[in-house]
């Protein structure tokens, strides 16, 4: 969805649809405590699409669900503020924002009731966020099914989720997530269950969506390529933190976290088929207590020796007014030399 | 035009002698229901290719498309309905007992979820000398030791050995899998999908793994999968499949760089991203709805019924690109609902007039056709099938058929050479009289 | 030496000359052991001698088999003669007041003080067994094994948090003490109390003459009777011949405790017979069935569907009396045939309770990797699939082995299945059945709370193994709890 130019429509005038600050979600069992989310910022701005890229365990799930009250025991949201529409979601909660506020699973034949026809599980949504009943809710049910792009809607809203395929079934999800008109569609891996070819399509619609209906869109997913094919701006994820954030092209251009730069050269397209694939050591850790160091320096390959001691604040490093931070000791001192 | 022109050997890759050969290959699965009912689903239908020492082959299609099927059928795994997989002469599809085990020993498998293919009680030492217990594999002493080579070989600690897989990170885990798969010094491993449920970072350690492994053991490697993006880092040569059928054959950095299939032009692009490797000119394909029921493939080309280069109609061949879309889309609807008016209940229905579609072809069918200007014949043709519609849509889709039947729809396909490296695609776009798949 | 090799290691004494920790543990197994050895070799004595006599055969003294058993009876005499700490004779609580003091009890506590110490001292030496396991298995968690970590430790431990299983546990230990120990527990035996009453002998004081006396024990019985409100001897009371009852006396005079303890045996017995064998018949079934699938598995579906489908009161009936007088039906008082029945119906239902287990385990891609390298079907099925079927069998056995002591008891009260005079719960409250609204209420009472204890243990330690293992699952138990409670 980023528009030819690159830009969005953050215009200072406008407020963010949703503004996350300093949220914290952690998770307590009898052997730990997780601070899965420690600490995350981010904006949404009307009409936007931000992306939320990170590997698994990274805490990317977990921020999806905090912003939902999703949250299952023994998980807590912590601290912070969800300031949606000027509110502080976690002090009003959600109810009165149920409608505003959507999200997309992963995996759609998870998401589908099997006993329920699929115009029914629309219709209950629709019942729910805009009291549509009746005939009404009926004609709706196919125009949200028509409108996720299923053909022969009529018929396909009398069948049950068993008798989609896999893409049409994310369709159907998307069509319920849609009955609520939401202005915030929370898209956690929508296509990660999915073959390529579907994706394209099920990308395609969400592009469509977004364009007619203003809709701002969190997406979520591990596959930088898609990634970079939806989202305006890009937030890196990592042991519960958000280490780099910019600008699709301009992260992509010029990643400033080592992180970034390593989880860019591990995918497979960016190496030529005959070198070895760049790798990094180690896995993600679990974030069980507050950052003491900066998390990624055991893995970082140009840590210095204050990386393991001082846990690094997020740097403006964005020329003339980019949105582009990264939390790296080292950012916007030593890398200048490496992009040379 | 690109047939007939004979395999030139540009390396040393065409000369080597293969490992495997695969004829004819089908796979069906019956529902094995006392009462007879549906028609199997044809899994694999008629592959055939070769497996060449020492190369590294990469088996892709979407999921669904029989790739796990047929490397299955290669350790044993599926029993093959029809055709022949040859080994030094040997069928395996006719081997059981010792003579299958024997087979078994020179193939490894990984399977694609470390978390699933691994017994989680029993330790890592166990699961790795599984395969030199089950073979008898000299004494017990040299089992062990063959165990801790292995775990130093794929890059995991002796301490390892008293472990549980639930110890493991998922990248480790998958460690142990290869280590298992290379207990018994095969000769040919079989990779299913290896690293798709590993991250990114994971899996490019697994992969240059699987690579160095390759050059001190000298393996065969079939490797499936659905990345073409990694496909392309680690295959010699990359097999696209689709519905059971190997629509494209070839050379790893040809078939990128050149795709001459509609099917492996569309998988291409659809690769999101700035680091796929798609070739640039390729656009943007964006394929309609899925690939058919396995149970009902389509008569003609596997891949017509989403194929963006699918060749017009021969009676109407003024139709422009939009209209032919229409006109596909609509019997795309017709053929859904044929079968699924087929039963019973739908049939009873419609005998006592409570078709509930009825209605609902016609929108469609306006909708569809609204705004486009038809050949006056071509829209007679049309109005007469969506008056069939209403009460057979069987007959409806079959007028449709024979009128606007693309050859796409009746011929299969056959192999066609398409470059000096003997890479193969089927695609009747291929023939003398059409133009070729990339200048659409 | 300079290199060990691993078969060095598993030598089984060197452990014990450098681990003083593990010698003084071993020490202790063997001391705790060799103040029962006696009763041990004599149970096995016996039992070796009872299963050869099963043989018809082996009436007849001079063949081979009748020589067999004469020397292991033999052998068990001599058994009987080792001393052994937990006997009767050690801590005897059968003794009469002369006057002035108890004669003939240990150390001349009272009978109620001297039954009450051998109790304890039975249980305390069980306890110590299972501290003595357990600390044993901690040490060598710590010390020997080479994995820091398995699957099983996480069971293990959610077990040990799991309130109500350990209750279940606790209840099926004191049960299986009971069980074990039963000649001991009972303030008289069977033999003296109930088969040849007449046989022995009782001393008591007689209080209205003042002299000690001796009287027929069958006949001391025909006066401590507890048949309503007029003659009653009360649980925890005495009787008029100086005998202590913890439980009160049956209508016919006869101890009841004695009778219930005995009992247990029997019902454990035959419970432990039908479970195992249906359980080793469902296992055999389920895995074959879901490793081939098709046919196989039909075939099986139709064969359980046909024996469920047999009324099986109605076959247990039938049989039990067709059989009571062939060689079968003696055994064991009839209870192997019982067992025998059991097994036969109800491996169909812990046969579907672990299909569907069975079933997922069978498409786990393990077992593919294992077919991959062309692992043996039996082989895979016994090491990839029976250890995560293992665990609903410990826990369907558990709930079933309740539902077989109900049904034994059930069958006895409606006067079917374990002949008398084998003492069995159930015929003890058919035989209180009638003066449960009387003073003594207790003959019904104290079997009936007791059945219901032991069952709830198996159900409750199934539970607590059940949620050890899989702490999701919190589906229903299935068919298999409670089952056979209708017969």
């Amino acid at each position: 969805m980023s528009r030819p130019d690159g830009s969005t429509d953050r215009t200072p005038g406008r407020e963010p649809l949703l503004s996350v600050s300093d949220l914290r979600t952690v998770f307590y069992t009898d052997k730990e405590t997780i601070h899965a989310v420690d600490g995350i910022s981010f904006d949404i701005y009307p009409g936007e699409t931000v992306g939320l890229v990170g590997e698994s365990g990274s805490g990317k799930s977990v921020t999806a669900r905090s912003l939902l009250g999703l949250v299952d025991e023994p998980g807590v949201v912590e601290e912070g503020t969800l300031e949606f529409k000027g509110e502080d979601l976690l002090e009003t909660g959600w109810a009165e924002y149920r409608g505003d506020l959507s999200i997309v699973f992963q995996d759609p034949s998870n998401a589908l009731n099997p006993v329920y026809t699929v115009g029914n599980q629309i219709r209950e949504a629709l019942a729910i966020h805009q009291g549509l009943r009746g005939s009404a809710a009926r004609e709706r049910a196919i125009e949200l099914l028509e409108a996720v792009g299923i053909p022969d809607a009529p018929r396909r809203v009398k069948e049950y989720p068993h008798q989609f395929s896999g893409g049409m079934q994310q369709r159907a999800v998307i069509a319920i997530a849609l009955a609520c008109d939401p202005d915030l569609l929370v898209c956690d891996e929508p296509t990660t269950a999915l073959d390529v070819t579907i994706q394209a399509q099920i990308l395609d619609l969400l592009d469509e969506l977004q364009r007619e209906e203003d809709l701002a869109i969190l997406f979520i997913s591990h596959d930088m390529g898609v990634i970079e094919e939806t989202a305006d701006r890009i937030n890196v994820i990592y042991a519960g933190e958000i280490v780099e954030r910019a600008p699709t092209e301009r992260l992509l251009a010029a990643p400033e976290h080592p992180y970034t730069e390593a989880l860019l050269n591990s995918i497979p397209g960016r190496t030529p088929p005959d070198q070895r694939l760049p790798t990094l050591d180690g896995e993600v850790p679990t974030p069980d207590g507050p950052a003491e160091s900066c998390r990624f320096a055991p893995r970082c390959p140009v840590a210095v020796e204050e990386c393991h001691e001082t846990p690094p604040d997020a740097v403006a490093v964005g020329e003339n007014g980019t949105d582009h931070s990264a939390a790296c000791l080292l950012a916007g001192e030593s890398e200048p030399e490496g992009e040379q | 035009m690109t047939q007939a022109i004979e395999p030139q050997e540009t390396d040393g890759q065409e000369s080597r002698a293969p490992l495997l050969e695969i004829r004819n290959l089908q796979i069906q699965y019956d529902d094995s229901s006392l009462i007879g009912g549906d028609p199997p689903v044809r899994a694999v239908d008629g592959v055939s290719l070769d497996i060449r020492r020492g190369e590294t082959l990469g088996l892709v299609g979407e999921s669904g498309c029989g790739k796990t099927t047929f490397s299955r059928a290669l350790v044993g795994l599926e029993s093959a309905t029809s055709g022949e997989i040859l080994v030094d002469g040997t069928d395996l599809t006719e081997l059981e007992g010792p003579a299958l085990r024997e087979w078994q020993r020179r193939v490894g498998m990984v399977f694609q979820d470390p978390q699933e293919s691994l017994n989680d009680r029993m330790t890592v030492g166990e699961i790795i000398s599984e395969p030199l217990d089950a073979h008898d594999w000299q004494d017990q002493e040299e089992r062990e030791d063959r165990v801790f080579e292995l775990l130093d070989r794929v890059g995991l600690q002796e301490e390892h050995f008293y472990r549980y897989p639930h110890q493991f990170s998922g990248g480790q885990r998958q460690r142990v899998g290869i280590a298992r798969a290379l207990a018994l010094e095969p000769e040919f491993l079989i990779l299913d999908e290896p690293v798709s449920a590993l991250d990114v970072s994971v899996q490019a350690r697994v992969i240059n793994l699987l690579e160095e492994l390759q050059a001190d053991l000298g393996l065969t490697l079939l490797f499936v999968a659905h990345d073409l993006s990694l496909v392309r880092h680690v295959a010699d040569r990359v097999a696209v499949m689709y519905l059971g059928n190997l629509l494209e054959v070839g050379r790893t950095d040809r078939l990128f760089d050149a795709p001459a299939n509609p099917y492996t032009r569309s998988l291409l692009s659809a690769i999101p991203g700035s680091a796929s490797p798609a070739p640039d000119e390729l656009g943007e394909i964006t394929l309609r709805g899925t690939p058919p029921n396995p149970r009902y493939p389509p008569s003609g080309c596997p891949f017509a019924t989403r194929c963006p280069a699918k060749i017009p109609p021969e009676k109407y061949p003024d139709l422009s690109a939009e209209e032919f879309d229409a006109i596909e889309t609509f019997r795309a609807i017709l053929r859904e609902r044929a079968r699924s008016s087929s039963g019973v209940s739908a049939s009873l229905k419609r005998r006592l007039g409570i078709g509930t579609s009825v209605r609902t072809v016609d929108e469609i069918a306006t909708e569809l056709f609204a705004g486009l200007d038809l050949p006056p014949e071509a829209n007679e043709v049309i109005e007469d099938a969506r008056t069939s519609a209403r009460s057979d849509p069987a007959a409806a889709l079959e007028l449709l058929r024979t009128e606007f039947a693309s050859v796409c729809d009746r011929d299969p396909p056959a192999e066609y050479v398409v470059d000096d490296t003997g890479r193969t695609s089927r695609c009747l776009r291929h023939r003398e009289e059409y133009d070729d798949p990339d200048e659409i | 030496m300079a290199t060990t090799t691993p078969a060095d290691n598993r030598r089984l004494l060197a452990p014990l000359q450098d681990d003083p920790k593990l010698a003084a543990w071993v020490a202790v197994g063997l001391f705790l052991f060799a103040l029962q050895a006696g009763a041990v070799a004599h149970f096995l004595t016996g039992l070796v001698a009872d299963l050869l006599g099963i043989f018809p055969t082996a009436e007849a003294s001079n063949s081979v088999l009748g020589r067999l058993v004469g020397l292991f009876e033999v052998a068990q005499r001599r058994a009987a003669e080792l001393p052994t700490l937990l006997s009767r004779d050690v801590v005897p609580n059968a003794g009469h007041w002369n006057g002035d003091r108890w004669v003939g009890t240990f150390m001349g506590f009272s009978p109620a003080v001297s039954w009450g110490i051998r109790v304890t001292l039975v249980y305390a030496y069980a306890f110590t067994w299972v501290v003595w396991a357990v600390l044993g298995y901690r040490y060598y968690r710590e010390q020997y094994r080479v994995a820091d970590w398995t699957p099983r430790d996480d069971i293990v431990d959610r077990f040990r948090s799991h309130g109500w299983g350990l209750f279940g546990a606790t209840i099926v230990f004191l049960f299986v003490v009971m069980v074990v120990f039963a000649p001991t527990l009972g303030p008289t035996t069977v033999e003296q109390n109930m088969e040849s009453s007449y046989d022995y002998e009782t001393t008591y004081w007689n209080s209205e003459t003042e002299e000690v006396e001796t009287i027929l024990t069958g006949e001391a019985n025909l006066n401590s009777k507890s048949t309503g409100d007029q003659s009653r001897v009360m649980p925890m009371s005495y009787d008029d011949f100086g005998r202590f009852h913890p439980f009160g006396t049956l209508p016919n005079g006869r101890d009841l405790f004695t009778f219930i303890v005995a009992g247990s045996r029997i019902s454990l017995v035959i419970g432990l017979l039908s479970v195992g064998l249906s359980a080793a018949l469902a296992v055999t079934l389920a895995m074959t069935s879901a490793y081939y699938k098709g046919r196989v598995d039909l075939g099986t579906v139709l064969l359980s569907d046909a024996v469920m489908a047999m009324p099986q009161l109605l076959l247990l009936i039938m049989l039990i009396t067709v059989l009571s007088d062939s060689w079968v039906g003696e055994i064991y008082s009839g209870g192997f045939v019982l067992a025998l029945i059991f097994a036969f119906t109800g491996w169909t239902y812990m046969w579907r309770s672990i299909r569907g287990p069975a079933l997922q385990i069978s498409e786990r891609t393990w077992i593919d990797a294992a077919q991959s390298f062309g692992q043996r079907p039996w082989t895979i099925m016994r090491k990839h699939m029976l250890p995560y079927i293992t665990g609903y069998i410990l826990v369907y056995g558990s709930m079933t082995l309740g539902g077989a002591i109900i049904a034994i008891a059930g069958l006895s009260y409606l006067g079917l299945g374990v002949a008398p005079p084998t003492p069995e719960w159930g015929r003890a409250i058919q035989l209180g059945q009638e003066y449960v609204n009387t003073g003594s209420w207790h003959i019904s009472l104290i079997p009936g709370l007791l059945i219901t204890l032991v069952v709830t243990g198996f159900n409750a330690l199934g539970d607590g193994i059940r949620d050890a293992i899989d702490p999701q699952s919190d589906t229903g138990t299935g068919g298999a709890a409670g089952r056979g409670g209708g017969a």
